[in-house]
């Protein structure tokens, strides 16, 4: 019997869909496919809004009309979401502005000046036999203060300036000195206190004020003492110019910050605490000793706590179930250094903290796709089904890959979870999902850069990037260089930018091109790498990595320019083939499951 | 030796203005040169001329009211044209010839 079928995948991120026609003689042609973002959390009747957006785009293809649509299947969506949070570790703490440690562009003079802080305005009633470290507010122009230092006859070895001035004043003075400018809250700096001031040499970082001993050295610091310097000489290292103020009471404290543990519940096992200060690597080292990891918990009151409780709660309202049958499965910690602002900073300074970034999953027994079943039948008059379990429907859709042959693992690099399937010659089926893809990815990015900014982070994620070297073009990470024949906006010019399709966006922080790109190779390394191998770990013969010959990767993230290879280079130490799945040998990684789900009507592939 | 240098080509210009370009360009660390007009040219292409006259391809013109940067390899308008912020339009004229990201005018 001819008929229409429609097969919809329901994922975390996108939905997808693949309409078909299925002839009398059981032959199958493919008429279209779509895919949109999904609409609310999955397995709910927010659902609908995208799915008939995505079964508009795919008909508009085949120009065919919704009701040639004779059924509507729905997959077994796994009862699993994915949420991320983060665990800030340490805060650099300064009280009583001992410290400034910043790259204005434009800093002056080379090396290393010591002495007494003194308004620049003050300088002719000083004493005698000191040094001086002159202080320039920005109501003295750059004029003004070059010839009260020419005038003066005491002896300053350097300046700190509030305006954008440094080699201004240099130029119209007679000693060379180093010199720092663009220090914002130049007013909290304390007069008459001993300081040093450091402009590095070309093309290096300071060196003395990033080195504990000298700071030691030139403030003839105690052993006790130099011990608590030693955030400042981190958090300096790096600059190109730097001020250290001694101040009697100052200190810059490194404050650890509770960041609360996590419960480990096993069937098998007492519970395991671990505490999330201990960093990522030990966290996950717990998890994978644990058999038959039932559930975690977190401390009431940490982000991670709050994340784990609130995603519980979440499913918990969405599925019917009662709270015992909800549990966090999986977890990923990744390690990270996040640039914050320092509290009581002078010139806007940021330090890298250290916090952990983690990604949980939450599982239920069922999500409920039946009533979004009985919603679809209600709102367009398309019977509906759930027809089949997420896992099984991708292997199908996989299998039309050319070349895989079963035995045959899947990897499915979604938007909220990493999923493994592994499908014997029998058609026996295991499955796993691990917390952390291509949402944990935008996380990493976001906070590491410091951006504040989500979608400018998955557009990093996505797109390759460029630096604009002129206003006719840009040169892109890969060393090629493209020209316009159009000039691009002044806006963007000297800037590194994401190339989007035919946008070019501009990043508007300090980073280099170097450090954004290795930023985000290592997030994605971090979490699909990573989960790669935990995942087919878990699915493998004998949770040994090497029993599986194909592995083919499906779902959005495998999409992506640089995922795919980072994960055939790590697998082929095992010997394992593994590729970017050709679904229908036209829709690429993606369609996997809502071709599934049309195969299966059929029964055979 | 032709220098590699800024032009910048004033008719009758403010001396604090002028002051204030000059800052903004020394402060970057790039060379340029004053020439001083003695007849107006015409408002709209004193920029561009000026910006021929330099080996870097980078010029500012300014008489009373106006000043503008353009640059050689764009012709028909000024990459920035500004009547207040002097010492920033200095500034991206160096800034564009080191190839850094210039200041929102």
């Amino acid at each position: 019997m001819k008929r229409t079928i429609a097969g919809i995948d329901i994922g975390n991120s996108t939905t997808e869909v693949c309409v078909a026609v299925i002839g009398d003689d059981e032959n199958i042609i493919f008429k279209a496919s779509s895919h949109v973002m999904t609409t609310g959390t999955k397995g709910t009747v927010q659902n609908l809004t995208g799915i008939k957006e995505a079964l508009k785009l795919a008909l508009d293809k085949a120009r065919m009309t919704l009701s040639e649509i004779d059924n509507i299947c729905l997959n077994e969506a796994a009862p699993v979401i994915g949420d991320t949070a983060m665990e800030t570790i340490t805060e650099t703490i300064i009280t009583d502005s001992t410290m400034i440690g910043h790259d204005p562009s434009t800093p002056s003079g080379e090396g290393l000046g010591v002495g007494q802080t003194i308004l620049i305005s003050e300088i002719q009633q000083a004493d005698d036999n000191k040094n001086y470290i002159v202080i320039i507010p920005k109501e003295i122009d750059y004029e003004t203060a070059a010839k009260l230092i020419n005038e003066s006859d005491k002896s300053i070895t350097g300046a700190i300036v509030q305006s954008d001035e440094a080699v201004l004043v240099q130029n119209r003075i007679d000693i060379f000195i180093p010199i720092v400018d663009e220090v914002k809250y130049i007013e909290r700096i304390q007069i008459g206190m001993l300081a040093a001031i450091e402009v590095g040499t070309l093309g290096r970082s300071v060196q003395s004020l990033s080195n504990p001993y000298s700071i030691a050295t030139i403030f003839k610091l105690t052993n006790e003492e130099t011990k608590r310097i030693i955030p400042i000489a981190k958090s300096l290292i790096g600059t190109r110019s730097a001020v250290v103020v001694r101040t009697p009471n100052g200190e810059v404290r490194e404050k650890v910050l509770p960041a609360g543990k996590l419960i480990l519940i096993s069937k098998k096992q007492h519970p395991t605490e671990v505490n999330i200060d201990r960093g990522g690597a030990k966290i996950m080292s717990s998890i994978s000793n644990i058999e038959e990891l039932i559930n975690i918990e977190g401390d009431e009151g940490s982000n991670i706590g709050n994340m784990l409780s609130r995603m519980r709660q979440d499913l918990y309202e969405l599925s019917n179930s009662t709270m015992q049958n909800i549990s966090i499965k999986d977890l990923l910690a990744v390690d990270v250094l996040v640039p914050m602002d320092v509290k009581g900073a002078l010139a806007g300074e940021v330090s890298l903290e250290k916090a952990v970034a983690i990604a949980a999953m939450v599982k239920t027994d069922k999500l409920p796709m039946q009533m979004l079943a009985g919603a679809i039948f209600k709102e367009l008059g398309i019977k509906a089904e759930v027809a089949g379990v997420e896992a099984v429907m991708a292997s199908l859709g996989a299998l039309t890959t050319r070349g895989s042959a079963l035995p045959l693992a899947i990897l499915d690099l979604g938007g909220g979870s990493t999923d493994a399937a592994i499908i014997s010659e029998d058609g026996k089926v295991r499955t796993v999902h691990l917390a952390g893809a291509g949402k944990f990815i935008t996380m990493l990015i976001n906070s590491q850069l410091g951006l504040n900014n989500l979608s400018l982070a998955e557009d990093i994620k996505k797109y390759p990037l460029a630096k604009v070297e002129s206003l006719f073009y840009i040169r892109l990470e890969t060393g090629e260089v493209k020209f316009f024949s159009e000039p691009l906006s002044p806006k963007i010019f000297g800037r590194v930018v994401v190339c989007r399709e035919n946008e070019l966006i501009p990043i508007e922080t300090k980073h280099n091109l170097e450090k954004i790109a290795m930023t985000r190779k290592a997030a994605k390394k971090d979490v699909f790498v990573q989960n790669a191998l935990r995942a087919l770990t878990q699915v493998a013969k004998e949770h040994d990595i090497r029993n599986i010959g194909n592995v083919v990767l499906v779902g959005g993230s495998a999409l992506d320019f640089e995922i795919p290879h980072m994960i055939l280079e790590e697998l082929s130490y095992y010997n394992i083939i593994v590729g970017k799945g050709e679904i229908r040998g036209t829709e690429g990684p993606r369609n996997a499951v809502a071709t599934g789900l049309v195969l299966s009507k059929v029964g055979r592939i | 030796m032709i220098r590699p240098e800024i032009i910048i080509k004033a008719y009758h210009p403010n001396h604090k203005a002028l002051q204030e370009i000059i800052a903004g360009i020394e402060e970057e660390g790039i060379l340029y040169k004053v020439i001083l007009d003695e007849v107006p040219e015409a408002e709209t292409t004193l920029g561009l001329v000026t910006s021929e006259l330099s080996q870097l391809g980078v010029g500012i013109g300014m008489n009373a009211e106006n000043t503008t940067l353009y640059i050689q390899k764009i012709r028909n308008a000024p990459l920035y044209a500004t009547t207040k912020e002097y010492r920033a339009i200095g500034q991206n004229a160096a800034r564009y010839v080191k190839g850094n990201p210039l200041i929102e005018i």
